[in-house]
């Protein structure tokens, strides 16, 4: 003879989910796993029966334990909760967390554009944004009262200039200044990239404003040519613009760099621009004069440079359409990106 | 510039749709901006980059384009006119007017200019006049030469003097606006008068007019720079002064002179009734010999370049070029003056064949020979990312400030260092701090709703001593919000003073301290200096509600720090060593105390150093002030956490030295056990 578990089962089941209360539950269990309990009865009726069922009535007796056991707990958890007064949590209310900030989108994509060249081997190097005259024109070839400095109106300081009498120094107007530094500071080989703040007197619209930031891009050893500055610059926009980028380079003038070119790109990554070609750098190769300028002898090295402009690489990038949004800093703003 | 295709149909047949024609001059280096049909013309816009005045004429630019299509170039055949007496000339400043020009044509007819050139001058935007006047404007635009034509019968004493113009002096150009004039400036005077502004713009009076009958027409060649500054301290330019003072050809002053003869003789009749030509030194200006050696292309562009396709460019764009063994030889032609050295030479090559054509490489960028001192360089980025790790976020604002901002703020530190050339009030100044530069974005946020802010910016103040990076923090509004807390707290004076805390800390900055402080920019009472080994480094406190005020901002605290991280930087401790892990447990015990004029960090130090080395820290738990305890006392709960590096300590010896403690607390300060 062997029990008939599955009535036994069911006879549980019904009675546990009947228990309405904790006490019901508990009279529940002793009905079944107390000492004078069904579990019990069936384990006492073990030594009495025929020694071909004792196996079966032993495990029958172990599975229907279990069952209780497991149908108990669960119900007790809930009648738990209930007598408690408690219900379950909300799964769905927003998780707490301290909201991080944000670095300002100038500076992500200025540390964005350096990184791709410091794994190229690039170093950085910083130069002051109060410059002398020397340093931000003379040594780069652009003579005073030139047209050539017309691409550069500067803004003067009241500060005389230690270097050159009668003038006075001036906030950079580029970042170029930087590469005549590290030129008259350190000797080739030379890779680096200087970013930073340069000042322009230019009246303040969507695109133009009278700071912004720029990367210089410097490198000076004795093979440098100009197919490793296509190389390099390519290999920059991959990587920056994605591997789909259309790239031109267009003869330019620069005074401190010959020959001279600006990269015109093109992308379908550009809101509303798609199809256009957009300037994003102007690059060359140094200029004799500015090797001069640096001390270096006549013929010994050749040297590349270029310089970005970091605000319109992110506007690009980020479909931002007007340079004031960086300077508003409009939380909303900020915590876009 | 703007050129016309049909008057380029004069000089060159390229063969060249306008579009292919655009592009291929756009990658030569003479950037088409935009074209745009004019009648059964197409007129482009170019931008000609200074370094190239030669190309401010059609003829310059067909040469270009002779060059880029490899067609053969016209240019117009010129009488050849000579000196005759009739016309007195004087040239009184020699430096400034190497060369001067005037003829004197008699009997002309004024008349309009025939509509077929007439034409091709509207298309580049001029006015038709009458066919002396235009023909100056049209030699002008067709040979880079600027001209201009006197009435001679105008001109007092029958004279040109080429001098500098004496102070005060005045001239009615021909806008119609009177100019005064300085010694730093060069006319062309009759006897009495200037008549023309050198290389400028003429005078009015002396203007040609329906009713003129004889002519002077001058070509000359003017200094550049005494043009350029003239220009500028006037604030008058035109075609002619964009050209004297990017340069003009000394070669083509002649030339032109001859040519505008032919015109005016061919459209208005007349005869040359005297001529004089006065060159100052050379008739032709000495172009260099340039050699171009075979390595060079290579060693510039990293290819070579056939050099019979060299040869054929260069002499395509006006130079002389011989073959010297495997070098070239070349001298440019005294139009390009900005043809000087072997790597002009390459570059004229490279753009006329593109750049796009030359190959490219991957550098190979070596071992640098720059010391790289990781730590100083990543010293602010860190502080920034600890920062916003914190919650704040970065703005970015201007280097400059108005003095009212300033005042405003409250700045009462050494005097800023000056723009000369501002180009508005609002950039005056350099900033001396960041304080009111950020004011001005926490107001215009808070304008705009935004009124829970911790803001920073890691740049740059500007003192008469030099430019400093510079790091200000500044909170307002609550605290993040959190729903499980309900109402959200405002933060103060400690939510700057602990977030300026942890990110120096983080970066190992040692010896940071702050001492309560009075400033016109804040709160009496609520502002500390932070020094660093007694260094001030720089400010934090409450901002005073004038400040506020000042720039509109209502109704809330404002907190703000400034630090000269400079100074931070320099205090990095070294490295952190490992220190073990504690094995014996740790003992904590509160004490509460009613505290009079007492720093808790003088009370935390004295702690520490009656511990007998085993109490690790001194947190603080609670500080109350308010009605349950008497006026100027203050009610601190601190923490004090024990525990020893070899053994685990009982409650005697904790207790003792704990109770040590409180007494030596109680004895030394205005304290008592509360």
């Amino acid at each position: 003879m062997v029990w008939d578990v599955e009535t036994i089962k069911r006879d549980v089941a019904a009675q546990v989910d009947a228990a309405a209360t904790l006490d019901v539950l508990d009279a529940v269990r002793v009905k079944f796993l107390g000492k004078k309990g069904v579990v019990q009865e069936m384990y006492a009726a073990l030594p009495a029966a025929a020694p071909a069922d004792k196996k079966t009535l032993g495990q029958q007796a172990n599975a229907v334990k279990v069952f209780v056991e497991e149908l108990m707990a669960g119900r007790k958890a809930i009648l738990s909760l209930q007598a408690k007064g408690a219900e379950a949590i909300d799964v769905t209310l927003p998780g707490v967390a301290r909201e991080p900030g944000t670095r300002h989108l100038i500076n992500q994509t200025l540390e964005e554009i350096c990184d791709v060249f410091e794994r190229m081997g690039f170093v950085i190097q910083r130069g002051p944004e109060i410059e002398t005259e020397f340093h931000n024109f003379t040594a780069l070839n652009i003579p005073l009262d030139h047209p050539s400095r017309d691409a550069f109106d500067t803004f003067y300081l009241d500060q005389n200039d230690p270097d050159a009498a009668g003038r006075y120094l001036l906030l950079r107007s580029h970042t170029s200044p930087g590469q005549m530094r590290v030129m008259r500071k350190h000797k080739p080989p030379l890779a680096v990239i200087i970013p930073g703040k340069v000042y322009r007197p230019d009246a303040v619209d969507a695109s133009h404003s009278f700071m912004f930031h720029q990367i210089e891009g410097l490198l000076i050893d004795k093979n440098v040519t100009f197919a490793d500055l296509k190389g390099l610059l390519t290999a920059f926009c991959r990587k920056f613009f994605g591997e789909d980028v259309k790239m031109r380079f267009r003869p330019h003038f620069f005074p401190f760099t010959e020959p001279s070119a600006e990269v015109d790109i093109q992308s379908d990554i550009f809101k509303g621009k798609s199809g256009k070609w957009l300037e994003i750098l102007g690059c060359g190769m140094v200029h004799p004069k500015v090797f001069e300028h640096a001390g270096y002898p006549s013929g010994e090295y050749t040297g590349l440079a270029f310089g970005l402009g970091v605000e319109r690489i992110a506007m690009l990038k980020h479909g931002i359409g007007d340079i004031r949004t960086f300077t508003e800093n409009d939380l909303r703003f900020l915590k876009q990106f | 510039m703007k050129l016309s295709l049909n008057w380029l149909k004069q000089y060159i047949d390229h063969g060249f749709s306008a579009d292919e024609l655009a592009f291929r001059m756009t990658m030569a280096g003479l950037e088409v901006e935009h074209q745009q049909v004019c009648g059964d013309d197409i007129v482009f816009e170019i931008e000609i980059t200074p370094n190239r005045p030669d190309c401010l004429n059609m003829l310059g630019l067909a040469r270009e384009i002779s060059a880029i299509t490899d067609k053969d170039l016209y240019i117009p055949t010129v009488q050849q006119h000579v000196d005759a007496p009739g016309v007195d000339i004087v040239i009184e400043d020699a430096a400034a007017c190497r060369r001067y020009i005037g003829t004197l044509i008699e009997a002309v007819s004024v008349r309009a200019f025939p509509a077929e050139k007439a034409r091709l001058l509207q298309a580049l935007g001029l006015k038709p006049i009458s066919n002396i006047v235009d023909t100056t404007n049209f030699v002008l635009f067709e040979f880079g030469q600027p001209l201009h034509a006197f009435d001679a019968d105008k001109l007092a004493g029958g004279r040109l003097v080429v001098r500098r113009a004496r102070k005060g002096e005045k001239i009615v150009t021909l806008d119609d606006v009177e100019r005064v004039l300085d010694e730093s400036m060069l006319v062309i005077a009759d006897a009495h008068r200037p008549v023309a502004i050198a290389g400028i713009m003429g005078g009015r009076d002396t203007a040609v007019t329906a009713t003129t009958r004889r002519v002077i027409l001058e070509s000359a060649y003017f200094d550049m720079g005494l043009i350029r500054r003239a220009s500028r301290k006037l604030g008058l330019t035109s075609d002619a002064c964009y050209r004297f003072e990017r340069g003009v050809d000394f070669a083509t002053v002649e030339k032109a002179s001859d040519r505008a003869t032919d015109l005016i003789l061919e459209l208005a009749g007349g005869k040359v009734a005297g001529r004089k030509d006065t060159v100052v030194g050379d008739r032709h200006a000495l172009m260099p010999t340039i050699m171009l050696g075979s390595g060079d292309v290579q060693k510039l562009l990293g290819t070579t370049i056939d050099p019979a396709r060299i040869k054929r460019i260069l002499e395509r764009l006006g130079c002389a070029v011989t073959v010297a063994g495997d070098s070239l030889s070349v001298v440019p032609p005294e139009s390009r003056n900005d043809l000087k050295i072997m790597e002009d030479l390459v570059e004229e090559a490279a753009r006329v064949i593109g750049f796009d054509n030359l190959p490219m490489t991957l550098p190979n960028v070596g071992a640098v020979n720059i010391p790289v001192d990781l730590e100083n360089e990543n010293f602010i980025p860190r502080i920034a990312a600890n920062l916003i790790a914190q919650g704040f976020n970065e703005i970015l604002t201007y280097a400059m400030i108005s003095r009212l901002a300033l005042e405003k703020a409250g700045y009462a530190g050494v005097a800023p260092i000056a723009m000369q050339n501002p180009m508005s009030a609002e950039q005056e100044l350099m900033r001396p701090t960041m304080l009111a530069n950020m004011l001005l974005v926490v107001g215009s946020n808070i304008n705009r709703g935004q009124k829970d802010l911790r803001l920073f910016e890691a740049g740059k103040r500007y003192l008469p001593d030099g430019e400093r990076w510079t790091l200000g923090i500044v909170v307002t509004g609550r605290r993040e919000a959190d729903w499980r807390k309900g109402k959200r707290e405002f933060m103060d004076f400690f939510d700057v003073k602990g977030a300026l805390e942890a990110a120096l800390g983080r970066q190992r900055v040692r010896g940071v301290t702050f001492l309560a402080g009075e400033s016109a920019s804040f709160e009496p009472g609520q502002a500390a200096r932070v020094l660093i080994d007694g260094r001030e480094i720089g400010w934090i406190g409450k901002l005073s509600d004038t400040v506020l005020l000042n720039f509109d901002i209502k109704k809330t605290g404002v907190y703000f720090a400034e630090i000269d991280l400079e100074y931070a930087a320099a205090a990095v401790g070294p490295h952190a060593k490992f220190e073990a892990l504690d094995e014996y447990p740790s003992v904590v015990r509160d004490v509460s105390l009613a505290v009079k004029g007492v720093l808790f960090e003088d009370m935390r130090t004295l702690c520490l150093e009656n511990a007998q080395g085993i109490l690790r820290k001194v947190e603080l738990v609670e500080e109350y002030r308010g009605d349950k305890i008497e006026k100027d006392t203050r009610g601190l709960v601190m923490s004090m956490t024990y525990q020893a590096k070899d053994r685990t300590l009982t409650e005697d010896v904790v207790n003792a030295i704990h109770e040590g403690i409180v007494a030596k607390l109680v004895g030394t300060f205005a304290v008592r056990r509360r």
